[in-house]
């Protein structure tokens, strides 16, 4: 077989991302997109006004720019960066703000953070695929792919994890097919059929025979390569038995294979395989264990007899399927204003109703004429009065309907404080990346696998043989040494027992050591044959080697390795980390992300490192304090490194208290930083 | 139901069902009739034998032969040798000598049996009654303790996991206030509830009236139920660090003589820490002791584990009924499988989930006894089998907690504490 690529799905979406303007002909005051802004606002400001309730008042500087940043970048801007916008006169400085972090790699940062919590996305899938996935969907976001794009990447890939990292989304799910579907539709079309994975929905119109017709699409695709079938061993075998000369290859041949194929096994494809109903099927339209035709729920059915998994994905991404642009838009939404045209996001009804239709389907339509821009999207959002508003200063409960006087009040995300804290302590956070070792893993393996796909398979058992001959070798002498301890345990001499132990170890490790040395010289023997070799890439799709930046750079000496920024680290952060306990997603389920309160939360605020590390020296905003020229100018940034603005009198007041008390600025710096660290205008954003 | 009901008093409830019988019978009418009539009647929920657990968590899945279900006579059992108990006729492995005394506290189960042979599927089945979706995530016990019963300390945390958690031990689909406590280490204590270095007490008021002030302008605009929680939070925190329960996270209180029993290693401080909690009313203390994969080396790996588990154990018993806790105090020994009756050849056992082996004692539960049995192999339950529900419905039914109750998601899916298992009620 040859190696799988991925497949160009539709080459219509080629052709209109190739039409698509530049982004930056379509901002300014003037371009068609303020239009969209203000007609949002319109429609807003209509419904207020039908509803009886106010506009909130237009937010000051100061609010929009520690909202903006949270939104947009993910965390607080630094003191210079506040001063920076707080102090400019120029005209339509928001806009020029928007642009700008719409534009950083701190969005991109914030924006996989957001997609990681829906994707259930995780670092530990098999193979490298969990970090290979990530640095993927940090590609797709950086680049600022067409939503439809990734969705249709996401859900028809295929090939192996260094050809298409895209393979993650269902590696992710590896033997959990069904539910992999069950979660593709409610990320991408919002809604929930999991129900009627084991009866017909209780609260929806869903039998579980639509349940199966739906699943029937993608589950032959398989999450585990079966290396045998690459290599054409499959054939040799079958061959062989045919011919009845062949007595079966060996436990430990077999075992050897096995180990010398393993990288041709990272990867997805397409298999045959067909869904049957369940032997519990208990309806009257069908049979249990009765095979299942692929067919669509709603919109328009989608068969194919070619490729179903092309016919699911042209279904599920067109623009007329009724939910797909809906579920996007009002996400969007969401992620802009803290609360949803439509709640919750993921289980749509049939009539399921927005708090502003004509809103939701003004966004709608939108979001299709922009071709699923995504970033375009949201500068339109970010620039409508609404969004510019004061945040609605009451609880909005979530069974209340709430018509956007303003956007609501948030607490700042597990992702936005960790990243938040960091921007007061590590220069320039944005550019700091984590480790990425799995690079260097990937590229040998990948190689290693280009390497075996070109061999025959008897080349292939040639191969294994050495490794086999190894296995045997340590099999005897250990069943040799095994008879010796239990003898040993039966005259009741521990000791030597113990002493046999050691020996069966060693020989266990030198068996390992063997096979790895084996298996090097191989890869050697098999380079040197293959001349022809394409030269190696340095990473795998998406994956950045843009940035310069390295965590050896001088400007981060110093700092722990791991204060990188949340969307730089191991996803999900393990529990008991800062991530883990202020309500990061543990990746089980789609959008697990809390902001709950608990005591150990704010323990951690108010005993854990944190705070010194925001009073060291070298921390960003000991620095800033450093450079100052005075005193009042050292309390606008402390002020401004936490909460976005310069202190009230009082305040001023309350600082100088302090400073007085303690002697200087500086002795009394560290108290400053931790108690703003420690209020709720730190944690929450309006 | 009748909160008075699962509010597991005793005396509340006899109260309430003499008044029951007295309205539907009349008072007094028929006084010779009257208890026959409340023998008739089905008690609305159980009676609480337990009101915490104490649960020992084998990670790894533990051979049941070369531990609670030996086979002395048969070829798969290797070369472990069993030892007679105080129960008459059950017997253990050799590698619980100091179990063996303590056999009449304790009711093994020799049969239970799970469908799923993957360790972390094997966990999260028997820690939430549910097998691992990729849709919903399962409370444990404890979420559940909590939201069906309440907390006893409201200081502290319902639940603690130490040696950290498991899957399917966290809140599930349940709010995040039913998260449980961990402890990666029982040594450490409560993470951040002492005063960071360098900050006096005096200095720490000052730095939290500070934040107070600067947090002034923000509360009088935005006093939301949100907001509001985390001021709440900040009192909360500030209370635990000064009480008095603090010191429940600290093993170093107990004597030398207490720690020796134990067995003083990472399992016996976690067992001893765990005792320390359940007496300052945490609801559900998980302790876990991993190493226990043995696919190779099996017998020298399990006479490890095993002796840990035997000083732990048994130091565990002895200490709470010696302080009248082991009453209300179930202590479970649970794993995710057992492990084949046929040794491979790396002298090692596989994944055995048909059929193998936990342990119950305290709480109610009748002691010095086996339940269930497996063939001369210990390959096959031949009698009482036990699923994974039913021996949480045993351990929920001994908390009198209602095991048919339905409880909804906010994804309005419903759930059950055991699933739908039934209780073994002949354990009691």
């Amino acid at each position: 077989m040859r190696p799988i690529r991925p497949r160009i799905i539709s080459a219509g979406a080629v052709l209109l991302s190739a039409i698509l303007l530049p982004s930056s002909l379509l901002r300014g005051a003037d371009s068609p997109d303020r239009n969209i802004s203000q007609q949002i606002d319109r429609l807003i400001e209509d419904a207020c006004r039908k509803k009886g309730v106010q506009p909130n008042a237009p937010a000051s500087d100061e609010v929009f720019l520690r909202r903006t940043y949270l939104n947009i970048a993910g965390r607080i801007p630094t003191a210079a960066e506040a001063r920076e916008f707080l102090e400019s006169e120029a005209p339509g400085k928001r806009s020029a703000l928007i642009d700008r972090l719409l534009d950083s790699p701190a969005h991109v940062s914030r924006q996989f953070n957001y997609w990681a919590d829906l994707l259930r996305l995780r670092s530990d899938i098999q193979g490298d695929a969990g970090e290979a996935y990530a640095d993927w969907l940090k590609g797709a976001l950086r680049e600022n792919k067409s939503y439809d794009a990734i969705v249709r990447e996401l859900v028809a890939a295929q090939g192996y994890v260094w050809d298409n990292a895209a393979v993650g989304y269902y590696m992710r799910d590896a033997g959990m097919p069904l539910d992999n579907m069950s979660n593709t539709a409610q990320v991408f079309l919002g809604t929930r059929l999991v129900c009627a994975q084991c009866h017909d929905h209780p609260f929806d119109k869903w039998s579980q025979k639509d349940y199966y017709e739906l699943a029937a699409y993608t589950y032959g695709v398989e999450t585990r390569i079966d290396p045998d079938s690459v290599v054409g061993l499959d054939k040799l075998e079958e061959r062989r038995k045919r011919r009845r000369s062949y007595e079966g290859i060996d436990a430990h041949l077999r075992q050897a294979v096995n180990e010398v194929l393993q990288p041709l096994s990272y990867g997805v494809r397409d298999t045959g395989r067909t869904l049957r109903l369940p032997d519990d099927y208990q309806y009257k339209d069908s049979r249990p264990g009765e095979m299942v035709e692929p067919d669509t729920p709603f919109g328009r059915s989608a068969r194919s007899s070619r490729n179903q998994r092309e016919a699911y994905v042209r279904w599920m991404t067109a623009p007329e399927n009724p939910r797909f642009t809906l579920v996007i838009a009002n996400r969007l939404w969401k992620q802009v204003m803290g609360r949803g045209l439509i709640e919750p996001v993921d289980d749509l009804k049939d009539d399921t109703e927005a708090s502003n239709p004509e809103l939701m389907s003004y966004l709608t339509r939108q979001m299709a004429a922009m071709q699923y821009d995504m970033k375009r999207f949201l500068r339109v959002l970010y620039n409508t009065r609404t969004f510019q508003r004061e945040t609605t200063a009451e609880e909005v409960y979530p069974d209340q309907s709430y018509h956007f006087p303003g956007p609501v009040l948030r607490r700042l995300d597990a992702e936005q404080l960790w990243d938040s804290v960091l921007t007061a302590v590590i220069p320039s956070v944005d550019l700091r990346r984590g480790k990425r070792d799995y690079l260097t893993r990937q590229n040998e393996i990948k190689k290693q696998a280009e390497q075996l796909m070109a061999l025959k398979p008897q080349d292939i058992l040639k191969l294994a043989e050495p490794i086999a001959a190894a296995e045997r070798e340590f099999d005897e002498k250990a069943r040799n040494i095994r008879q010796q301890i239990l003898a040993a345990r039966e005259s009741g001499s521990n000791a030597e027992a113990d002493r046999l132990q050691g020996e069966l170890d060693r020989a266990d490790g030198q068996r390992r050591e063997t096979i790895e040395r084996l298996r090097r010289e191989q890869s050697a023997q098999n380079a040197a044959m293959m001349s022809r070799s394409p030269a190696m890439a340095t990473t795998s799709s998406g994956a950045g080697t843009a940035s310069p930046a390295t965590p050896e750079d001088e400007r981060w000496q110093g700092f722990p390795d791991d204060f990188v920024r949340a969307s730089e680290l191991p996803s999900p952060a393990p529990a008991g980390h800062f991530l883990h306990l202020f309500g990061q997603s543990d990746r089980e389920v789609i959008e697990n992300a809390h902001q709950d309160p608990s005591v150990a939360q704010v323990l951690a605020l108010l005993n854990g490192p944190l705070s010194d590390h925001l009073a060291s020296p070298q921390a960003v905003v000991t620095q800033a304090c450093a450079a100052a020229h005075n005193d009042e100018e050292r309390e606008d940034i402390l002020f401004l490194s936490l909460l976005g603005r310069r202190p009230s009198d009082d305040e001023r007041a309350t600082i100088r208290g302090q400073v007085q008390a303690r002697g200087s600025f500086d002795k009394a710096r560290p108290a400053l930083v931790w108690a703003l660290l420690n209020t709720q205008e730190f944690l929450f954003y309006p | 139901m009748n909160p008075l009901l699962s509010s597991s008093d005793e005396l509340t409830r006899r109260l309430f069902m003499t008044r029951a019988a007295k309205s539907l019978l009349g008072v007094g009418l028929l006084p010779t009739l009257a208890p026959a009539a409340l023998a008739l009647q089905k008690p609305v929920a159980p009676r609480p034998t337990a009101r915490k657990v104490i649960y020992l968590y084998m990670a790894g899945g533990m051979s049941h032969l070369d531990t609670f279900d030996p086979k002395p006579d048969s070829d798969v059992q290797g070369p472990v040798a069993s030892i007679r108990t105080r129960a008459d006729g059950v017997f253990l492995s050799e590698h619980f000598p100091a179990l063996a005394q303590q056999m009449d506290k304790v009711a093994l189960i020799r049969s239970v049996n799970s469908t799923q042979g993957a360790h972390e599927q094997g966990a999260y089945y028997i820690h939430s009654s549910y097998t691992m979706r990729g849709t919903i995530k399962h409370p444990g016990l404890g979420a559940w303790i909590e939201k069906l019963d309440g907390k006893i300390n409201r200081t502290l945390p319902a639940t603690v996991l130490i040696g950290g958690g498991n899957p399917g031990s966290g809140p599930g689909w349940m709010e995040s206030h039913y998260a449980p406590l961990l402890l990666s280490n029982p040594h450490e204590g409560l993470r951040n509830s002492r005063l960071a270095n360098g900050v006096a007490e005096e200095e720490f008021t000052n730095r939290l009236a500070l934040a107070e002030a600067f947090d002034r302008r923000f509360h009088s605009r935005y006093s939301t139920r949100t907001v509001q929680a985390y001021q709440g939070m900040y009192h909360d925190a500030v209370r635990l660090m000064k009480s008095e329960d603090l010191k429940a996270f600290d093993i170093d209180r107990e004597p030398g003589e207490c720690r020796d029993l134990y067995g003083r290693n990472s399992f016996g401080d976690g067992c001893l820490l765990a005792r320390r909690l359940i007496e300052h009313d945490v609801r559900f203390v998980e302790v876990s002791l991993g190493g226990w994969d043995t696919h190779s080396n099996n017998f020298t790996s399990v006479a490890r584990q095993a002796s840990t588990l035997d000083r732990g154990l048994s130091g565990l018993l002895v200490d709470l009924a010696r302080r009248g806790l082991l009453e209300e105090t179930l202590v479970v020994v649970a794993t995710e499988f057992g492990r084949t009756p046929q040794i491979n050849d790396d002298d090692g056992r596989d994944h055995f989930p048909k059929a193998f082996s936990c342990l119950l004692a305290g709480g109610g539960i009748q002691g010095g006894r086996a339940y269930g049995a497996t063939d001369s192999m210990g390959s096959e339950i031949v009698e009482n089998p036990v699923l994974i529900p039913d021996f949480n419905a045993t351990i929920a039914y001994a908390l009198g907690l209602p095991v048919d109750k339905v409880v909804y998601s906010a994804t309005k899916r419903p759930f059950k504490v055991a699933h739908d298992g039934r209780p073994v009620t002949a354990l009691f």
